[in-house]
């Protein structure tokens, strides 16, 4: 993240506060996209062993709910409101998302290198120099949808969205992507910056937001940071660059402006074996040893399915409960959103009972799937 | 799993009929993740032919064979109660606050002469490792660390081991849950 709102922004993509509600709800989508595959790795893991990957991954995944909690608190400051029960909120894993360096697909797989590769490639930071390498055409080739690279047509476009596979496509431009999830939060900053400027010549302002809908710190405990209180222009801009900086360092470090080691390199601490330690160079980490045992995890069906389960009934039925049971989660989550924060402590206890019923899932081996076990299959 | 198939079948008949003298489904017991380490805890105390005869007896016969006893005592409460001590009644011993699964919080001394130090030192005796496995019976120690917040107790009474398993903060204002 490079630009303030000091800054002129160059051709902001956003420009009415539709389109700005618009990629507030795909920020929602992006940020929970990523729960379902960092909690599928994270309780994989055989208890007892791995704490270093697991207090890894849960820390990024406790973070990721700060950032949709963030988000959410954004889209209410200007006005909009959050759905986290829309049809395809919840991606049909393995699924696309709208940023990235190259484009890739993110399963639902068990603790494993696949699963920590794909974990980088999401948090990657952002090597865009220039305008031209933020905002890049799809590779409809690389995704095996058109055979000369071209973007499939309009109803084509819309029915994959509907799928859920490609879920991340870029509101008002599905034929392109940001290079990083950086650079998409860096677009929605250019939008709020450009539409308050014009608001306030006006003599308006675009947070119009009722206060009683934000989600405040007394609501939020242990969850990777404070949960920022969004008012106005420097509130919203901090509360974005903040879930950018989590993911991807600030100015290229590795750390966030808190002082915190950003997902990415968190991460990369599981690939290198080493723990980073502070005036660290990014890629070369020179603290303790950290210690994975890749073999210690429940071997999950990646990209499980329903339909994988007709052969055991009593897993079926614990995992069509537990879908049901995340679906009432996320309106509980969405309620908490929408003017009743102090749903959120009762949705801890919540996340506590799913943990319990990931845990059963993943231990348990699928007939007719030989060295396969179960895993919450997420379909909502 | 890693085992071969035959390994693999009888690890599925043991959890089989683990479910049945239990009353939690197969899948409840295999998803408190110890399945491998029970079932490797019986062959290696009492070995291959009582876990046999055990299995095969009728699970609703009175009185039960005493294997059949200690696994459903280990499923519930993860100790190992051999079939001589398996009556005893002193779960709340072992898992009083701060004393889970190392030693018990009360002096016993109604347990047999030298079993007490024997119970700190069986955590090998599930079988993980193998240059501990099997050799020497103990008759009573916990299988695990994770054995005690697995034990079935905790789900039958709708509430979590302490220590572990922590359900959120102010949680305990709500009746227990009850599980199907």
């Amino acid at each position: 993240m490079s630009v303030s709102e000091s800054e002129p922004a160059p051709d902001p993509k956003i420009k009415t506060i539709e389109e700005l509600h618009d990629y507030l709800y795909k920020g929602l989508q992006l940020e929970h996209a990523t729960l379902p595959p960092y909690l599928t790795a994270l309780y994989s893991l055989h208890p007892g062993t791995n704490s270093d990957a697991r207090h890894v991954i849960r820390v990024v995944a406790v973070e990721e709910m700060l950032h949709l909690t963030l988000v959410a608190n954004v889209l209410n400051a200007v006005g909009g409101t959050p759905d986290l029960t829309k049809p395809n909120f919840v991606p049909n894993y393995p699924t696309y998302l709208p940023c990235g360096p190259t484009y890739f697909q993110v399963h639902l797989r068990p603790f494993s290198r696949e699963a920590l590769d794909t974990f980088l490639k999401i948090e990657k930071p952002p090597e865009a120099t220039t305008e031209e390498d933020r905002f890049v055409p799809v590779d409809w080739t690389a995704l095996g949808l058109t055979s000369d690279g071209m973007a499939p047509p309009p109803e084509e476009l819309a029915e994959l969205k509907e799928s859920g596979s490609i879920f991340g496509l870029v509101p008002g431009e599905p034929t392109k992507r940001f290079s990083s999830i950086g650079e998409f939060y860096e677009e929605i900053i250019r939008g709020i910056n450009h539409l308050e400027d014009q608001a306030r010549q006006a003599g308006k302002t675009i947070f119009t937001g009722d206060r009683a809908r934000q989600v405040t710190p007394e609501y939020f405990y242990s969850g990777g940071g404070d949960v920022i209180e969004v008012a106005g222009r420097d509130t919203a801009v901090a509360a974005l660059n903040l879930v950018a900086e989590q993911g991807e360092g600030l100015y290229g470090g590795i750390y966030d402006s808190q002082g915190e080691l950003a997902h990415y390199y968190r991460f990369q601490q599981l690939e290198k074996g080493c723990y980073y330690q502070k005036g660290d160079e990014p890629g070369k980490p020179s603290g303790p040893t950290l210690n994975v045992d890749w073999d210690a995890a429940y071997p999950v069906k990646p990209d499980i399915k329903l339909t994988d389960l007709t052969r055991d009934p009593e897993i079926l039925a614990a995992a069509e409960e537990f879908n049901r049971f995340y679906a009432t989660f996320l309106t509980n989550i969405n309620l908490a959103y929408n003017g009743q924060p102090d749903l959120l402590l009762k949705a801890v206890w919540e996340m506590f009972r799913m943990r319990d019923s990931m845990n059963r899932l993943v231990r348990n081996p699928l007939t007719g799937h030989p060295g396969a076990n179960a895993g919450p299959t997420f379909e909502i | 799993m890693t085992q071969s198939t035959d390994a693999g079948k009888q690890l599925r008949d043991f959890v089989k009929f683990s479910a049945t003298v239990t009353g939690f489904s197969e899948f409840d017991l295999w998803g408190t993740g110890q399945a491998e380490g029970y079932y490797k805890t019986v062959l290696n105390q009492e070995g291959p032919d009582a876990l046999q005869k055990a299995m095969a007896s009728h699970p609703h016969t009175v009185p039960a064979d005493p294997v059949v006893n200690s696994i459903i005592k280990l499923w519930y409460v993860g100790v190992w109660y051999g079939p001589e001590l398996v009556g005893r009644v002193d779960v709340a011993a072992w898992t009083a606050p701060g004393r889970s699964g190392a030693k018990p919080a009360v002096p016993d001394y109604s347990r047999p002469e030298g079993t007490r130090s024997l119970a700190v030192s069986g955590q090998h005796q599930a079988g993980e490792d193998p240059a501990h496995g099997g050799q020497e019976r103990k008759p009573l120690f916990v299988v695990s660390p994770d054995a005690y917040t697995e034990g079935l107790l905790w789900r039958a009474i709708g509430a979590h081991p302490s220590g572990a398993k922590a359900p959120g903060y102010g949680s305990w204002a709500n009746p227990p849950v009850f599980e199907d």
